[in-house]
């Protein structure tokens, strides 16, 4: 089976933060702190945010798939963070609508090639709201990475 | 039935219009359509290559903003999400075969 990596140590649950710049910035100062995104990448992310959202409308669950171009990551895999509370994140369908999103699904890529591989992983869940309902109520780390395995098979 | 020529398009890092490319892919071949011609490009780059080629039709994975043009536009966020996607194959299907 193939599939990105998605790293324990990269999985937040239950992530306290006020809206989605704080759970981006969140994000990526954990995974600079990995050294595994360059110091510019959190920038990149949010100016792409700002004239193309990435929030998803899928149902009760939502979720947004934040991602920057290759360059500025320095591994490839996928991070998931779970919201303790679901912050406004505009819809990548129709930028001028907020959705609430409860989920965070980043990918990070180190060749463009694998960002096809990223996003097919990505829809298997997010497809699936009992996937995602799975992924919300999870208090381990175990039980987001077996959520996912679900939804790629 | 003559081969269409399709813009797919997305944001910027070709992500999401590549899971399009795939879609409309097996919509042609579902309806014994040729598979079109593809130009796959960023939102930015659209309205360049609407003036440079015969197109008829275009597939942008997100809103395109200030695009002015008699094309089709079918918005296919939907391959993505997974939500409402037989609408957008059905919108695509018929502009293959017409």
């Amino acid at each position: 089976m193939g599939g990105m990596k998605l790293a324990k140590e990269d999985i937040f649950l239950d992530l306290k933060v006020p809206d989605m710049t704080a759970a981006i910035q969140a994000i990526c100062a954990h995974l600079l702190r990995e050294e595994k995104i360059a110091p510019d990448f959190e920038k990149h992310l949010l100016l792409r945010e700002e004239e193309y959202p990435t929030g998803l409308k899928l149902g009760k669950i939502n979720v947004a798939i934040p991602h920057a171009d290759y360059e500025y990551s320095k591994t490839t895999q996928l991070v998931v963070a779970t919201l303790e509370s679901p912050v406004l994140w505009n819809n990548m369908e129709n930028p001028d609508e907020a959705l609430r999103v409860s989920v965070v699904v980043m990918s990070l890529f180190d060749k463009p090639e694998k960002q096809i591989e990223a996003l097919k992983q990505i829809m298997g869940v997010i497809q699936s709201q009992e996937a995602l309902q799975q992924i919300v109520n999870a208090t381990t780390f175990d039980q987001v990475v077996e959520a996912f395995n679900k939804g790629r098979e | 039935m003559e081969k269409k020529t399709v813009i797919v398009c997305c944001a910027s890092s070709m992500i999401t219009s590549t899971v399009a490319v795939n879609k409309i892919k097996e919509i042609a071949e579902r309806n014994s359509c040729p598979e079109p011609r593809f130009i796959q490009c960023k939102f930015s780059e659209v309205a360049g290559n609407l003036s440079t080629n015969k197109v008829d039709f275009v597939v942008p994975t997100g809103p395109l903003k200030g695009i002015e043009t008699d094309v089709p536009i079918i918005k296919a966020t939907a391959f993505v999400t997974g939500v409402g996607e037989a609408a957008v194959e059905g919108k695509i299907a018929e502009q293959l075969r017409a």
